[in-house]
């Protein structure tokens, strides 16, 4: 799994409570995504076995169509933690990587 | 038309690129959603839901692309030209059709030949049993693309009888006859049907 910036805030979103189902619009205004971008993903993780989805029971109030629910799996929960994990020790470590060379009086951004 | 309306019709053409076993549920989910953005108790202003509700519809043509794309799904590609062929062909017989200079001439000859290659290889790459006529419904459905085809046709006929422009254009005029109703079951989207019809309803 390429974890990308936009995966990386669908898996945040779905960690911050695991055991919550969550529906496509819910996750969108969550994750910041737009439906283009979140659907996709959320079919290849389902594909994957990371994602299950279950349809919400018919007869909902105002007579409004079920709606789907998506929730990680056991895998999919271990998963997300891990490469959550690893992202984040990789911007550790980037942030923590030796800074530029400057001369003394030419800092970058700043006319000396 | 009303924006819970656009809404749907815009879901049901993202909907239409996915994969067949696919294009009913998303469809449903999409159009679910869509009904319950509109009617978001969050959002006060109506027509700050309307354009919520119109934007998350439209980027599914995105999205169901993306996913047709995973699925390994055979898109229209470079056959959507097959379209191309047909304002191409209306456009070279009414402007150069009364022009004899052998260049304008070949181009016209030309673009026949294009319209009934593009005919001929929309239908190779269909699978032949969808060749033929489908169901009645499906028959009265395109009434409007046949008229304007047929309209185009008798058009062409006209400007050719009026200025008597001889065998030779006639015969491209057949030629487009014939490569229309080769390429009509494409024009009704039988390759990839609204969610619902499925091959299988099909007679």
């Amino acid at each position: 799994m390429k974890l990308t910036g936009a995966l990386e805030r669908v898996l945040a979103v779905f960690l911050a409570d695991p055991a919550e189902s969550r529906y496509g619009y819910d996750l969108m205004r969550a994750a910041k995504l737009p439906s283009g971008t979140l659907y996709p993903m959320l079919a290849r993780l389902e594909e994957e076995g990371l994602v299950e989805s279950r349809w919400e029971p018919a007869g909902q109030p105002g007579g409004r169509p079920p709606r789907r629910y998506y929730q990680l799996t056991g895998e999919g929960i271990r998963v997300a933690r891990l490469e959550l994990a690893h992202a984040a020790q990789a911007t550790t470590a980037d942030r923590g990587g030796p800074l530029p060379r400057t001369a003394p009086g030419h800092a970058p951004g700043f006319a000396s | 038309m009303s924006a819970a309306r656009l809404a749907e019709r815009l879901i049901r053409l993202a909907s239409r690129g996915l994969p067949e076993a696919d294009r009913s549920v998303r469809y449903r989910e999409w159009n679910a959603e869509a009904i319950a953005i509109l009617n978001d108790p969050g959002t006060r202003a109506r027509i700050r839901r309307k354009i919520r509700a119109l934007l998350f519809a439209a980027d599914h043509i995105r999205g169901a692309r993306r996913m047709a794309r995973q699925a390994h799904v055979p898109r229209l590609g470079w056959r959507r030209y097959g379209y191309l062929a047909y304002p191409l062909a209306a456009y070279g017989i009414a402007y150069f059709g009364t022009h004899w200079m052998p260049v304008i001439h070949l181009i016209r000859l030309a673009l026949f030949e294009l319209v009934l290659v593009a005919g001929m290889l929309c239908q190779i790459v269909r699978e032949r049993r969808y060749w033929l006529a489908g169901s009645k419904e499906e028959f009265e459905k395109a009434r409007g693309t046949r008229t304007a085809l047929l309209g185009m046709w008798w058009l062409m006929l006209w400007i050719q009888l009026t200025y008597r422009l001889g065998l030779n254009t006639l015969a491209g005029s057949v030629t487009y006859a014939i490569s229309g109703a080769l390429l009509m079951p494409l024009l009704e989207r039988r390759i990839f049907p609204a969610p619902g019809i499925t091959p299988d309803t099909r007679t």
